[in-house]
């Protein structure tokens, strides 16, 4: 399922006809039933049929959970991070990348009835790892925030909505819950709203189709692989999984915006960020607000009241690195990913430090500080990405 | 959140914490200010913002209602609903 496929822009302008019907039931039930349309259409009855089976298993075991946790209210932790470690499994078991190894033959032979070989290509041509995020950031909501649980149609359409599928963004469950909320929809688009819409998917193409293409077949021709042999690679690397990456983020905020499903912005000019830690709220801007969200300050915040603030800096350290040690595992369970996200934790924390401690010398208000930051933030901050990129380049693809 | 609406101490001491905090001396808080506007104030310092006026003001915030602040008038109208009730 790519956007170079015809077929699924004559599933995404019949989905905009049928969510431009008017009806009396939620906005979020209605998305979820075409949606599930949509994944039919693109990637057959089979597969759309098992990820609603799933879901519905994924919702009937939330449900039960809440009406155990509201019976005895301690457990309702106790229960969520059960739910949680289930979908964890699953997430690890599809991450581990069996079905290209030799495992595979010995799971089968372990264990024939989980029919392994189907069930770890059905997790791949679903995009799980995206769909893993979004189930934490639902029981997140559910168990710890109180939000109320949407029925397994609406929860389909959360997630798995079929233009976020192959690479995101993270859209959040409350503001997905947010769509039954907001006033009824404009019958014609404004003019404004149009243009929003042809900017994001247009730009998108551009990205994806052109620039990043051209890059890949102006250095690497036509068939060419894209290797990093040396640094000059690994920019080219970076630049090409940008345009890449953003391409689809812009293409699925336009269809986003078109259908009314809250589909977030995902990256904001990230090669002029002027530290690491400002390019983790410019890159993959979803994923981060996620990590943000459901790890660093939940963790930060409890941490610093178990150890005082005057140890906020050295907590940070411990938060940074279980943020990011969770982003490499994301990407890749492979030591090479989980050292990348360590390096980055590490590294942010070292960030924090310089900046409190340029903060309490009143650095942050000279001025030449404020005009050199601009020009050589983002050649550190561009530096470090290099080096990142060509640390990880053989596990990116 | 609530109406309530802070007193000139309490929007004083407040007013203090973001001025030290964020080392920024003449920083007035109005209820338009975000975290974009104030250099420094990310989620790091977020969270010591949050544990300083839990500090000050003898409150406790929950991990919802911090991550749902987005402004300085969400806050302020945070805390003063909390030291009213």
């Amino acid at each position: 399922m790519t956007f170079i496929n015809p077929t699924f822009w004559i599933v995404a302008v019949v989905v905009y006809i049928l969510l431009s019907i008017e009806t009396s039931h939620k906005a979020s039930l209605r998305f979820g039933f075409i949606n599930l349309f949509a994944l039919n259409l693109l990637l057959g009855w089979q597969i759309a049929l098992g990820a609603l089976l799933g879901v519905t298993l994924f919702w009937g075991m939330v449900s039960l959970g809440l009406q155990y946790g509201a019976q005895k209210n301690q457990n309702k932790s106790l229960v969520g991070f059960s739910i949680l470690a289930g979908v964890t499994v699953v997430f690890i078991f599809h991450k581990l990348n069996l079905q290209h190894s030799p495992w595979i033959e010995t799971l089968q032979a372990l264990a024939p009835w989980m029919r392994s070989d189907f069930f770890l290509t059905f997790l791949a041509g679903l995009s799980f790892s995206y769909i893993f995020v979004r189930c934490a950031d639902a029981l997140h909501c559910v168990f710890w925030k109180n939000c109320p649980l949407m029925g397994p149609l609406s929860l389909f359409g959360y997630l798995l909505p079929f233009h976020m599928l192959l690479s995101g963004p993270v859209n959040a469950y409350e503001e997905h819950l947010e769509m039954d909320r907001d006033a009824e929809p404009e019958s014609v688009p404004s003019l404004d709203r149009v243009l929003l819409i042809l900017n994001a998917i247009t730009t998108g193409l551009l990205y994806k189709f052109v620039v990043a293409e051209s890059l890949r077949t102006y250095f690497y021709g036509a068939n060419g692989e894209m290797t990093v042999s040396n640094w000059g690679d690994s920019a080219i690397l970076a630049l090409y999984v940008f345009f890449d990456f953003a391409g689809y983020s812009r293409v699925a905020r336009g269809l986003g915006l078109l259908y009314r499903v809250p589909t977030p912005e995902n990256f904001s000019a990230p090669f002029l960020s002027v530290s690491v830690t400002d390019f983790w709220t410019r890159w993959h801007m979803s994923m981060g607000q996620f990590v943000r969200r459901n790890l660093f300050t939940p963790i930060q915040l409890n941490l610093v009241r178990a150890v005082g603030i005057k140890n906020a800096g050295w907590v940070s350290l411990v938060t940074m690195v279980v943020s990011f040690g969770f982003v490499g595992l994301w990407h890749r369970i492979s030591w090479t990913w989980i050292l990348w996200g360590v390096a980055m934790g590490l590294l942010m924390a070292l960030e924090k430090h310089v900046q409190t401690f340029a903060m309490r010398k009143g650095w942050n208000r000279s001025p030449w500080i404020g005009h050199a930051l601009p020009w050589l933030g983002p050649v550190y901050t561009n530096t470090v990405l290099i080096i990142s990129v060509r640390f990880v380049a053989e596990e990116i693809f | 959140m609530t109406d309530a609406s802070l007193n000139n101490d309490a929007l004083e001491k407040l007013t203090g914490i973001f001025r030290i905090l964020f080392n920024a001396p003449d920083l007035e808080l109005n209820d338009d200010l975000t975290a974009k506007d104030v250099p420094g104030w990310d989620s790091f310092n977020h969270v010591n913002l949050i544990i300083n006026i839990e500090e000050e003001f003898g409150v406790r915030f929950s991990n919802d209602e911090v991550g749902k602040l987005q402004n300085v008038g969400n806050l302020k109208s945070l805390l003063a609903g909390k030291l009213t009730a």
